[in-house]
């Protein structure tokens, strides 16, 4: 595995773009962290070894290079102060020799060749007087001079004289001689008190060498300095012969002060470099040896030791760091492995294994992690078989409800019929219960009726919807079903027996059916109907499609249900509707009525108008006509000519005939007068009881001088047959009238129409009109053979405002009061019979009481 | 004393055509005839008339003021003996009851039948001789 197997951009680019960036940045960061911590530790830790290491070596080898580079400049110091030491002791103990003479005349040839003795054998003395006990020069022995002798110079005040006395030695101050060679006087008193003092110039050129010798390192070097701090001797004349006072450096104020604080180890000399320094003292002179070295060079291999340290450590660096990635590598790879792998388990790829095999816990982790994904990858998987058994069930339901929902839209969107909702139920049913078919019954009294058929064949459903009703066996599973009224289930019917029923044999041999179930349709118990379900081969349904067959099925009987109740509420409701329509009509005709009212009353008010000055018309013609015939006598008994006569007489009948045309276009007005009050029902409504046979005369005559008077050239045969037994009947004569006059008239417009229509002219219109006794009721019925009533006209005719006439040659008000005035007013009965293009014959029948039975019409009827 | 008959009717017609009807019995001088176009001139009339010559009154009903049927009574009670026949244009059975509860002697239906006015005139006629 390897550990950048995540880095790819794939997921968590993706990731990163659908803005969940964060934590898949933050893994990414913390592996980054994780391998550089990994680095870094390792890094650090040899790092931090070395440099440890590195810097303890240092410092140790510091402090022992200097700690020996001291001790050596020491020793050296110390062997030159010793060298110098000896050399004035030698000189000391040479110079002793010359002091052991007390000072007697006698002695100075033997002093005087002690002193020769004496610088021959210690070269480093040049000259060598010989102080008496007083203080004075008695001998001088010189390598550069004369010898004096007895010079006498006095020493006494001297402090070669005096501290020699005083401390048996004396070193005085270094001077130079020719400006280039260092002397000493070295004054020594005799042990006993009259021996004198011996002062010695003494060449410290010796102790030049001895200084010039020592060498430390390269630039290492030596000098002397006295006790006041002066510069003795140093490898640079210049310094030594410039007299130059050394004692403001810290090393040499250090050692003067020796004892006082601790050794300077390391200062700087008189040129300002930084030296490492060591000294020792010349004990009886007070001197002091320096030994000193550059720092520099001192600690040049020190120097070169730290960088080689350092290269050591980066090179140990550079493979700590190698080393650190190559295990950070080796140990975050597994851990990333396991990382990626876990985060593969976590979104969900369980069949991917962790494969590590460092053999260490990363590897046990990793296995662990591999057992959990497999637990999970087996519970996964049993819970996805779980979530499939539930998906399916619920696909099951799904399907189920959407066919229980289907149906039920079915139901809704096609109130009050029942086929869609079968076919739609049939339709699910089978689909669901994977059946082949199946079919719907529906009970009729005994029988069922097949209501619906699907998925069946095409000779099945002829042979059933041929003949749709059954009468069930009680031995038949249809039998059965209805008198349990529990479903039954065939697995194969095809050899179950068939009661010989009609149904069953098609099932078996024309649809080919072999399981079958068949579920009752249950209203209270009462078996209304069943559904059957088939398959074509022999498997059984499972409960759970039963279950929905039936749930079909009781849903069937409410689609039933509801097909009853909303045709019965449809029923009511058209009842109503025309209740509400027939009151509407009543109210129109109440309006219209009113008008009518009105304009009969004014109609009567003009006919009596028009009457009055009509009868004097009437009267004055016939009255005329009289007055012409009396007019006609005188002047035949008078004498005329007989052209006269002639012309008179001609004229006279003229007049007359003009006279008689004036009374009976009168009498016409008249008659047209009298039928427009009777027409407006001017008087009173009472009822009384009236012949039947004159009131239909009556209205025959009526109604045909009314149609002659409206129309040019009318005629008609009337047909009368009047029963001369029909009687008297109690109505209102009136209204009665009104009907008759209604009819005859209709019956007058539809014949001369019919005439009109014929081709030939030798059409006679034929009105007849005929009573009959029927005891205790009679019959009028008025027929003519015109044009009849088509059906549609029939049905709407007594409908207010009906007419088939022209616009302006009816009111449509006739029919529908003629039928509210027989039948409401007067109990009776209106009814038509026709046959269109060949007659039509009301026929009226009324009670004897047909008044009293009557219900009164309101106003309408009061004022009739 | 020649006989009365008073004809009451708001249209001046009426008379010319009852003396032309009855041209020949008033040129005979059987009876005359006085007509009223008003029921106050018609109770002018039947005051002034005396007592024997007026034998009939023909009374219009429908007339301006005072009506034929408000007349009838108020006649027959200056003349309870002389017969009122009413004429009018209505032959409706409410008018003929109200007339003849008043006391008229028959109702005549315009346009009139002067035939039958003319024998019932005749009837009265013989009565009063």
């Amino acid at each position: 595995m390897k550990a950048d197997t995540d880095q790819r951009p794939g997921p968590t680019g993706l990731m990163a773009s659908l803005g969940k960036a964060g934590p898949a940045a933050g893994a990414s960061i913390v592996r980054s962290r994780l391998f550089i911590k990994y680095v870094a530790l390792l890094v650090a830790v040899v790092v931090l070894a070395l440099l440890a290491n590195g810097a303890f070596e240092i410092w140790f080898s510091y402090q022992e290079h200097k700690a020996s580079l001291i001790g050596i400049q020491r020793e050296q110091a110390e062997g030159a102060a010793s060298k110098i030491e000896q050399f004035i002791t030698e000189i000391n103990s040479q110079v002793g020799w010359t002091t052991q003479l007390p000072w007697s005349d006698s002695t100075l040839d033997q002093r005087r060749f002690d002193a020769l003795r004496l610088l021959r054998q210690v070269p480093a003395i040049t000259e060598l007087a010989q102080i008496d006990a007083s203080g004075h020069e008695q001998l001088r022995v010189s390598r550069l001079t004369m010898d004096v002798v007895g010079s006498g110079i006095d020493y006494s005040a001297k402090p070669e004289f005096t501290q020699a006395v005083a401390h048996k030695v004396y070193y005085g101050p270094v001077y130079f001689r020719r400006e280039s060679e260092p002397y000493m006087t070295l004054s020594l008193a005799g042990t006993r008190r009259d021996t004198g003092v011996s002062i010695a110039q003494v060449n410290l050129k010796l102790i030049w060498d001895v200084v010039s010798k020592i060498k430390v390192g390269e630039r290492g070097r030596a000098y002397v300095v006295d006790a006041d701090g002066r510069l003795i001797a140093h490898p640079d004349i210049s310094l030594v012969l410039r007299n130059t006072d050394m004692s403001k450096l810290a090393q040499v104020r250090s050692a003067r002060a020796a004892g006082s604080g601790e050794e300077v180890q390391e200062a700087e000399d008189i040129t300002g470099n930084r030296v490492l320094t060591a000294y020792a003292q010349v004990v009886p002179l007070g001197w002091l040896v320096f030994v000193e070295t550059p720092v520099a060079e001192a600690y040049a291999p020190l120097y070169a030791s730290i960088q080689r340290t350092g290269y050591v450590l980066l090179g140990a660096l550079a493979l700590a760091f190698i080393a650190g990635m190559f295990l950070a590598k080796r140990m975050v790879g597994p851990i990333q492995a396991l990382r990626s792998g876990a985060a593969r388990i976590g979104r969900g790829d369980l069949s991917q294994r962790i494969s590590i095999k460092t053999g260490d816990e990363v590897e046990a982790l990793a296995d662990q992690f591999n057992d959990m994904a497999g637990r999970l990858e087996e519970s996964y998987a049993d819970l996805e078989k779980k979530v499939d058994d539930r998906t399916r069930e619920l696909t099951q339901a799904l399907e189920q409800q959407t066919a229980t929902s289907e149906v039920l839209q079915v139901i809704s969107s096609s109130p009050g019929e029942l086929g869609p909702v079968f076919d739609a139920m049939l339709q699910n049913a089978v689909r669901i219960c994977e059946a082949k078919f199946g079919n719907m019954w529906v009970r009729e009294g005994d029988k069922f009726r097949i209501v619906a058929i699907h998925g069946a064949p095409q000779e099945y459903r002829d042979a059933m919807l041929g003949d749709p009703l059954v009468l069930p066996d009680p031995q038949s599973t249809m039998g059965r079903l209805v008198s349990t009224g529990k479903v039954v289930q065939i697995d194969d019917i095809a050899t179950a027996p068939t009661h010989g029923m009609r149904a069953r044999i098609a099932t078996i041999e024309l649809a080919k059916a072999h399981t079958l179930v068949a579920v009752p349709m249950l209203k209270e118990k009462e078996v209304v109907g069943i559904i059957g379900i088939y398959r074509q081969e022999v498997r059984p349904f499972t409960e759970k499609q039963i279950a929905l067959v039936e749930s079909f099925a009781a849903q069937a009987v409410i689609a039933i249900e509801n097909t009853r109740l909303l045709r019965e509420l449809r029923q009511r409701t058209d009842d109503l509707s025309q209740s509400l329509d027939e009151l509407r009509t009543a109210q129109d005709r109440l309006v219209q009525t009113e008008k009518l009212a009105s304009l009969g009353q004014l109609t009567a008010g003009i006919a009596h108008e028009i009457k009055n000055p009509l009868n004097f018309v009437n009267n004055f013609s016939s009255v005329s006509v009289e007055l012409l015939n009396e007019l006609s006598e005188i002047v035949g008994g008078l004498q005329a000519d007989d052209k006269a006569r002639e012309e008179i007489a001609d004229l006279s009948d003229t007049l007359r005939d003009n006279l008689q045309k004036i009374v009976q276009h009168g009498k016409r007005a008249d008659s047209i007068v009298k039928n427009m009050l009777l027409h407006s029902r001017e008087g009173s409504g009472e009822h009384r009881p009236v012949d039947i046979n004159a009131i239909v005369e009556e209205s025959l005559n009526l109604a045909y001088h009314g149609a002659r008077a409206e129309r040019q050239g009318f005629n008609i045969t009337l047909e009368r047959s009047f029963d001369p037994a029909a009687g008297e009947v109690d109505l209102f004569p009136q209204e009665i009238t009104r009907v008759l006059l209604n009819l005859i008239s209709n019956g007058f417009y539809a014949a001369i129409k019919r005439k009109g229509q014929a081709a030939n002219g030798d059409f006679e219109p034929i009105l007849a009109a005929a009573t009959r006794n029927l005891g205790d009721r009679v019959e009028i019925r008025i027929r003519d053979n015109g044009t009849g009533i088509p059906p549609e006209v029939k049905d709407k005719m007594f409908n207010p405002f009906f007419t088939t006439k022209p616009a302006g040659e009816g009111t449509g008000l006739g029919l529908s009061i003629s039928h509210d005035i027989i039948v409401k007013q007067h109990s009776g009965s209106i009814a038509v019979d026709t046959e269109p293009g060949s007659f039509t014959e009301f026929k009226i029948i009324l009670p004897r009481k047909a008044a009293a039975l009557g219900t009164a019409l309101g106003k309408t009827g009061g004022r009739a | 004393m020649s006989l009365l008959i008073l004809v009451v009717d708001d249209e001046a017609d009426v008379e010319a055509l009852f003396r032309q009807q009855f041209r020949r019995d008033l040129r005979a001088g059987r009876f005359t005839m006085q007509f009223a176009q008003s029921a106050p001139k018609a109770l002018q009339c039947i005051s002034d008339a005396g007592d024997a010559s007026l034998i009939l009154i023909l009374s219009d009903i429908n007339m301006p003021g005072m009506s034929g049927l408000e007349l009838l009574p108020k006649a027959k009670a200056l003349r309870p003996d002389v017969p009122v026949i009413m004429i009018t244009a209505y032959g409706d059975a409410e008018t003929k009851r109200k007339a003849l509860e008043r006391g008229a002697e028959a109702l005549v239906t315009k346009p009139i039948d002067f035939t039958l006015l003319r024998s019932e005139i005749d009837t009265r006629i013989e009565k009063a001789a």
